[in-house]
Parts: C-alpha cells; sequence; structure tokens
C-alpha cells in the first residue's frame, strides 16, 4: 500500500515537472525565439537562466534572511493565535464582544499598516517581523475559534461525562478537537505571510525574497526579477509540501474517521 | 424589461471600455507628485485649444507607469521621475526624454531640534540617513555624497525604503537622524511636525526631477501631438509665473490638501517648475547613477533624450507672442542647460 | 414505580423555555443491579432522560438522584456509552482508555493504566486493537472499546444510549450476546452487578437484555408502560428467543408503541434534546 501510494506521488511531482517544462518552453519559444513581448518586462530565459547565477548569494542570503523573519513571526503568530483562539472561544460572552473588532481588523491592507509599525515598534526589524504576525495571527485566531465551535458536541459531553475540565479539558479535547481547522488557519496564514513578505522587506531591509525582486524591479532588471520570483516559488512550495506533510501525521485520525 | 435593462447595461459597459477617442493623449503621473503645470494647463484650455485631448492617468508606483508606458497602454509619462525611467533605458526599453516638468523640489527632513546641525553634504558624517531608492532625490544625495567622498556603510549608515512615506515616521520616531524624502511628502513632514533643513536643490542645483517621458513608438506615430503638449505645458509655465495663486487654488482642487499645505508645495521656491528637457542635468544624473552602481551600462545617455520636440514647441509659443521677453529668458535657459 | 429506588426519579419535568416541553412528570425508580431498558418511538425523551440521569442537563421540574445523592453534574460513578462518539477519534483506542482510568484515578502510573486498559480491552476481544485509531476500527469494535472503557473505571451505573443503534444486524447479535454476558458476570466478572440504564428503539433488544422495558410516549414524553421481564438468568440471546415467553412479551410491547404512535396527536417534537 505505501509502495502503491509512493508510486502514485512520484507519478504526480513527474506530472508537476512535466507542466512546468511545458510552461518554460512556451515562454521560452515566446520570448527568445519568436521575440514578441516587450524585452524589459518578458526577458527570455538566455537573461534569466544566468540571473540565477549571478544572483545566487542574494537569493541565499535572502532566503535566510526572510526565513529569519518569517519564522519567528509565524510562530510567534500561532502560538498567541491559538492560544487567544482558545481563550475567546471558550467563553461565549467574549466571543461575541472580540468578533466584530477581529473581523475589523482581519481585511487591512498591510501596506498602510507600515506607517504604524514603523511607529510603534523599536526597530526597523520588529516593525517588519509585526506586519507578518499581523497578517498570520488574524486568520490563525479565527480559525481557531470556528474550530472550536465545530467541536462535536459529543466529544464535550463525552469529556464532561469523563470529569475533564479545565487545562486537561482544553489539551486532550479542545485543541485536538479543534486542530483540523487551527491548521487551516496556520495554511492560510502562511499562505499570507509569504505575500506580506514583500510588504515587509520595504522597510529598511538590507535583504530577504520579498526584498530582492522589489529590488530589481525598481531597477528594471526583470531577468533577476523572475529568477528571484521563481525561487520564492520554490521555496513557497518547499514549504508548503513540508507543512502538509506535518498536517498529514498530526491530522492521522481525520482521514480515519 | 428586465432584459432591456440587462442590455443596456452591456451596452453602457461596452462603450465605457471602448477608446472615447483616439485623439486622447493618456498622460501617467505618480501618485502624490506636482503636476501643477499640466493641471493649469488643462484648466486653461491649452491642449483642447491646440484640437488636443489629454487625460490624467494615475499610478500608485514609478515601475507600474513605465510598464504600462513600454506596453502602449498609456503614451507619455509626466512624473515618473529622472532615475527610474534611465534605469529601464539602460535595460533596452524604448523610452526617450523629450522634456521636464519638475526641478528640485525634494525635502530632506530631520527633527526640529536636529534641523540646525544639517547645513550641507558633510554634516551627515556619521549619521543614520533614510533614502527612497531609486527616486529623484536619492539619486541626487548619493551623487552629492559620492562627489563629497562619502561612503555609504562607512561614512555614514544608509537605510533603503521603497516609499518616501515610510521616511516620515522612521524620522519622527528617531529610527533615522534624517531621510532623504520626496515631494509627495511635504505635507505630511510639516504636519509630523518634522524641519526641512535641506533641499536636494542644495545639494544639486537645478536637477532635474520629473522628466517628460515617452517612447520610441509614440515619438514616431504621434510627434505633433507630443509638440502640442510641450507647447500647452510653456504656456501654462509662464502662466503660472505671471499668476502663481492660479497653481495654489489648482493644487488645493488636484492634491486634495488646505490652501496652507497647497500654498507650501506650489509656492515653494525650491519647487520649480520649468518645462525644459536640462540635458546637462540628466546626463550628470547619469554620471550619479553610474557611480553608485545604479547603472552597469555604457550607453550614451544623450541617445535617450530628444530635444527637437521641445525646441519645436517653443518656436511655436514664441511665434505666437514674439515680443514677450520670457520666451527669450527661456531660450536661455535651453542654451545654458543643454 | 415505587420512589426509594438505587437511581431514583422523582417528579421530572423538562423542557425548553415554556412551548417546548420535552418530558413532564417523570417518576422511576431503578433498583440496584438492575437492566432497565428504555424504549419509545423518536421524540419520547428516552435520550433526554439518560442525559439527566448522566448529569449533562438539568431537570427543569423535579429532581434525579442516584444512591440517594441528588445527580447535578457529570460523575465518573456513571459510565456513559453514546451511540457512537464516545472514543475522540484522535487517541488510539489503548489511550482513550487510559484516559478515562487517569480522570477515575485508577492504577497508580501510566504504565499500570496501560495494563489494566489492555486487560479490558482483551475482555471485549479486541486485544490487538488498542494501538489503532477509533477510525480505524468498525462499528461494533468501537461500541465494544467503548463498553471496555465503561466497565475499565468500573462505575456502579452504565448509561447506554442506543449503543448499538447504527450497527448491522449480525453486529448488533455479537454486542448483545458480549453485553448479557459481561452484566451476567461472564469474562471474569467486570461488568457484574452493574445498574444498567440502557436506551433503544428496537424492541427484541429491550426484551433480551433488560429485566424490565420501561416504554415511554411522546407529546410530551412520559412513561406509559413499565413492564418486567421473566425470562430467566443467565440468558443469552438465542435462550431468550427461544424462550416460549418470548413472543408474548415482545408482541405486548409493540403493541404498546403502536399505541403511542397512533396516539400521538402533536406532530413528534425533534428526537430528544440534542443541542
Amino acid at each position: 500500500m505505501s509502495s502503491a501510494s509512493g508510486r502514485g506521488r512520484r507519478f504526480g511531482f513527474l506530472c508537476c515537472l512535466l507542466i512546468a517544462a511545458l510552461l518554460a518552453g512556451v515562454y521560452g519559444v515566446w520570448t527568445d525565439v519568436l521575440r514578441r513581448p516587450n524585452a524589459v518586462l518578458f526577458p527570455g530565459w538566455q537573461k534569466i537562466i544566468p540571473a540565477f547565477w549571478t544572483g545566487r548569494q542574494q537569493l541565499f542570503s535572502g532566503l535566510v534572511s526572510s526565513m529569519k523573519l518569517l519564522i519567528p513571526a509565524v510562530a510567534a503568530a500561532v502560538l498567541t493565535g491559538v492560544t487567544a483562539g482558545m481563550v475567546i472561544g471558550l467563553h461565549k460572552r467574549l466571543e461575541a464582544v472580540l468578533i466584530p473588532f477581529i473581523r475589523a481588523v482581519n481585511p487591512l491592507p498591510s501596506t498602510m499598516l507600515i506607517p504604524y509599525a514603523i511607529a510603534v515598534m523599536p526597530t526597523f526589524w520588529s516593525s517588519s517581523w509585526i506586519i507578518i504576525y499581523m497578517g498570520v495571527l488574524w486568520p490563525v485566531i479565527m480559525n481557531t475559534l470556528h474550530g472550536i465551535s465545530m467541536l462535536e458536541p459529543r466529544w464535550i459531553d463525552n469529556a464532561r461525562c469523563l470529569g475533564l475540565r479545565g487545562r486537561r479539558l482544553i489539551t486532550k479535547v479542545v485543541l485536538p478537537g479543534a486542530m483540523p481547522q487551527i491548521f487551516a488557519g496556520i495554511n492560510a496564514g502562511l499562505i499570507r505571510s509569504f505575500l506580506l513578505l514583500t510588504v515587509a522587506e520595504m522597510i529598511g531591509a538590507k535583504a530577504g525574497l520579498g526584498f530582492f525582486v522589489q529590488y530589481y524591479a525598481d531597477f528594471a532588471k526583470y531577468n533577476l526579477v523572475i529568477a528571484g520570483m521563481i525561487w520564492l516559488s520554490l521555496v513557497v512550495v518547499s514549504i508548503m509540501t513540508l507543512f502538509d506533510l506535518l498536517k498529514k501525521r498530526l491530522l492521522y485520525w481525520t482521514q480515519k474517521r | 424589461m428586465k432584459k432591456l435593462s440587462w442590455l443596456l447595461a452591456c451596452a453602457v459597459l461596452l462603450l465605457a471600455s471602448l477608446p472615447v477617442s483616439a485623439e486622447t493623449l493618456k498622460l501617467g503621473r505618480n501618485q502624490g507628485a506636482n503636476q501643477t503645470l499640466p493641471v493649469l494647463g488643462i484648466n486653461n484650455g491649452y491642449f483642447t485649444d491646440q484640437g488636443l485631448d489629454v487625460e490624467l492617468v494615475t499610478f500608485l508606483s514609478t515601475s507600474d507607469g513605465i510598464n504600462a508606458l513600454n506596453a502602449g497602454k498609456i503614451d507619455v509619462g509626466m512624473s515618473f521621475g529622472t532615475g527610474s525611467p534611465l534605469t529601464f533605458a539602460a535595460e533596452g526599453a524604448p523610452i526617450v526624454i523629450i522634456a521636464g516638468n519638475l526641478s528640485g523640489g525634494h525635502p530632506i527632513i530631520t527633527t526640529q531640534e536636529n534641523a540646525p546641525k544639517f547645513k550641507g553634504i558633510e554634516d551627515f558624517r556619521g549619521k543614520t540617513v533614510g533614502t527612497p531608492r531609486l527616486y529623484t532625490a536619492d539619486v541626487v544625495f548619493r551623487g552629492a555624497a559620492f562627489k563629497a567622498g562619502l561612503v555609504p556603510g562607512k561614512d555614514f549608515e544608509l537605510i533603503e525604503f521603497k516609499r518616501p512615506n515610510d521616511i516620515v515616521e522612521a524620522v519622527r520616531t528617531g529610527k533615522i537622524d534624517i531621510g532623504v524624502a520626496s515631494g509627495a511628502v511635504i505635507a505630511s513632514s510639516l504636519e509630523a511636525g518634522l524641519a526641512i533643513p535641506l533641499w536636494s536643490n542644495d545639494l544639486f542645483a537645478y536637477h532635474p526631477c520629473c522628466r517628460i517621458i515617452t517612447t520610441k513608438d509614440v515619438l514616431e506615430k504621434r510627434r505633433p501631438d507630443l509638440v502640442k503638449l510641450i507647447a500647452g505645458l510653456l504656456r501654462a509655465e509662464k502662466f503660472f509665473i505671471d499668476d502663481p495663486e492660479a497653481g495654489v487654488q489648482a493644487n488645493i482642487v488636484d492634491m486634495q490638501v488646505d490652501e496652507k499645505m497647497a500654498r507650501i508645495m506650489t509656492l515653494d521656491p525650491h519647487i520649480q517648475l520649468s518645462v525644459d528637457p536640462n540635458t546637462k542635468g540628466v546626463i550628470t544624473m547619469w554620471e550619479y547613477m553610474q557611480a553608485c552602481e545604479y547603472i552597469q551600462s555604457d550607453a550614451d545617455p544623450k541617445s535617450f533624450i530628444d530635444t527637437s520636440l521641445y525646441q519645436e514647441a517653443l518656436a511655436q509659443v514664441k511665434s505666437e507672442e514674439p515680443d514677450n521677453p520670457y520666451w527669450a529668458e527661456v531660450e536661455r535657459r535651453f542654451q545654458d542647460w543643454n | 414505580m415505587a420512589s426509594g429506588g438505587y437511581i431514583d426519579i422523582s417528579g421530572v419535568g423538562f423542557g425548553y423555555g415554556e412551548s417546548q416541553t420535552v418530558l413532564e412528570n417523570i417518576s422511576l425508580a431503578i433498583d440496584r443491579g438492575q437492566f432497565a431498558a428504555v424504549i419509545g418511538p423518536s421524540g419520547c425523551g428516552k435520550t433526554t432522560l439518560l442525559r439527566l440521569l448522566a448529569g449533562l442537563v438539568r431537570p427543569t421540574r423535579g429532581a434525579v438522584a442516584v444512591g440517594g445523592r441528588p445527580v447535578e453534574a457529570p460523575g465518573l460513578d456513571r459510565a456513559v456509552v453514546f451511540q457512537d462518539y464516545s472514543l475522540f477519534p484522535w487517541m488510539t483506542c489503548l489511550e482513550n482508555i487510559v484516559l478515562a482510568l487517569d480522570q477515575a484515578g485508577i492504577g497508580r502510573d501510566r504504565a499500570e493504566r496501560r495494563h489494566v486498559a489492555q486487560t479490558f480491552l482483551e475482555l471485549v476481544g479486541l486485544a490487538d486493537d488498542g494501538g489503532k485509531l477509533p477510525g480505524e476500527l468498525s462499528g461494533g469494535m468501537r461500541q465494544r472499546t467503548a463498553i471496555a472503557r465503561a466497565l475499565a473505571i468500573n462505575p456502579p451505573i452504565l448509561l447506554m444510549d442506543e449503543p448499538f443503534g447504527a450497527l448491522d444486524e449480525i453486529t448488533r447479535a455479537r454486542q448483545q450476546d458480549l453485553l448479557l454476558d459481561l452484566w451476567q458476570g461472564g469474562q471474569g466478572g467486570g461488568g457484574a452487578g452493574k445498574t444498567v440504564f440502557f436506551v433503544t428503539h428496537d424492541v427484541e433488544e429491550a426484551v433480551i437484555l433488560g429485566d424490565r422495558v420501561i416504554v415511554m410516549g411522546t407529546g410530551p414524553g412520559r412513561i406509559v408502560r413499565d413492564m418486567t421481564v421473566d425470562l430467566p438468568r443467565p440468558r443469552t440471546r438465542t435462550s431468550s428467543l427461544r424462550h416460549p415467553n418470548f413472543n408474548g412479551l415482545r408482541d405486548r410491547l409493540l403493541d404498546e408503541l403502536n399505541l403511542v404512535v397512533d396516539e400521538r396527536l402533536h406532530p413528534a417534537s425533534e428526537d430528544g434534546a440534542r443541542i
């Protein structure tokens, strides 16, 4: 069974590569061979591929720099978001009061928050950090609340019959029961964090994946921009794949219900 | 009845999406940039006089605007600075500078208490300086620092920003000592209680800012319209010299600021409104950009500049009022700057 | 229906606000060690009655007491087996039982609790399945695990809410035999002597298992009949089915239920009080 699913996964991976190669080929014919589009915005592969080499150092230091920003911000947002979600979700009156606020703050455009982030936070790094933190926090809280509200009433009955209360009730029943939704929230938050990376790295950054792309876009070096975007996409795909593996492990039980 | 209203709605949408007239010249502008001359030109009918319809299209970022120009979505760029057009041109985009719109006018901002410390480029030594990457003021400042032998990272700390607005907040909260900002944030800097001890002009007198740019394609196909545009702008320039108050009133409406701010942003002597292409200034900017490694190109910057349309337009407006001394002065300026 | 039983329900009413009365004036006494089967059409409030006994909901009128003490909250002296959902799907079967043991304070440490849990899994014939998630088991195996958990904490009272309701015919028959065997002291006596409150909608099941069958009616929920099942113990499912009295008992119960359904004047309220 495992070998069968392994074969399936390998087949899927090959298909992905094939589609990517096909798209790259079409783009190559369009730009390198036919030379149809405007050459600044759509550089051909003969310009993009060397850009990976010339930009290699910055691409790697950018990855490191972005991860140093992303990981603490996402981790803090997940920890505080789940905790806050638990506290709010288990106090229905508090939830009724706070939900409108959470809904109101959630869709605020992050670019608008930059001056506030600079004003409130002590350093540029922490200003960038809070932009990502805030962006990830709200979907995590909202989904944690959703997860709690979607808990099977029978699980709660069951827990009460076993005399589970307080912290044990939360760690043994509420948290694992809400975990599928919490993961959906983290998933949404992660995707958002990558979008926000470009916004966060507008503030006094000297390196970063988002910075790299924006920097060279300013200088109209779109071969480096496209190389940066491909690199960013590869990083995103890798992280999301790892996240899916983690989810599969932790939420193994949801596939067996 | 319902069907009819649907059809009607579709028809309206369809009509709205059609180009109004092939004659309309689409002028791209950057959000917040000073547009006194084109706005006065429109208000006073200097373009329609000549049978030219213009439309202002606003962009949030310079790169978006220049890419739209390259893609043929707009015909002319009015306020995309000098630095960005030059980088695009260096990368091979068919961009041509045909005239100017604004010179100088970028504030260098700091707190009231620090303001007396800044009198010239030497005073930046040992300071933390914020600049908006590739904005005109950024290039002017880096060039001036280079000429003065100041090396970023060694003689002073340089922090780059994507947006000038963010520099205001960084200065106000003391995260940087001084910010090289842009004309778009004059009002917000003063409202935040900051001081402007220096202007970009103090580092590079009459430095070109917003150049009027187009593409080789548009230049070929709509040359007469471009000349009409420049002629209208020249008349607006003269009108503004004679009646600056009209410029203030126009900017109250256009920039949606109160009268006090509009007055500062229109009348401050550092904000120099002139349509001259300023070839020499552009070449200096090019050299500055090479010096700070913004550009790695050995192209001749003159190949991106075409002053013939400006000369044609100037000759035209002068022929209409041959005795007006202002046009002679403008002609002298052209001799000096080009 | 004299008061003073081990489980003592006296004059209990339950409803939501003024408009919706689910149970009205229920009085019922169940002796220690008795197996009481409760049967009735859907909407008669039999599940609500079980939830009242479990302490999951409080009566709006009257009182519920167990062993002389009023029921105010759920307690480990009353183990509940629900139709499904008795187990937490994110824990293995063994962990589910260990959690219950932990709550009940049985076993000195985790290793001992695991050992106890394993013996109870063996009791219900799931010696090799403790490491599996509930979702990996069949419905019958899940209910056996739930029964193992209920017995493991050794409560004097078992409350069972249609525990075999979702199972197929053959599995249900096996579960009934297993439950009978355990309750009658088989397999080492882990289930002997328990007072059982067993809710079902299956007439045959009620007769096979119960010492008595309480028939409930609707509109609002009330007890319409309390019948003693005079089949000899120890029983098995087959011995009950073959007993000469079985058919008579079953037919009388069916008649009662038919009467209840015919009498239903008001449209049925939704089944029970599952909020």
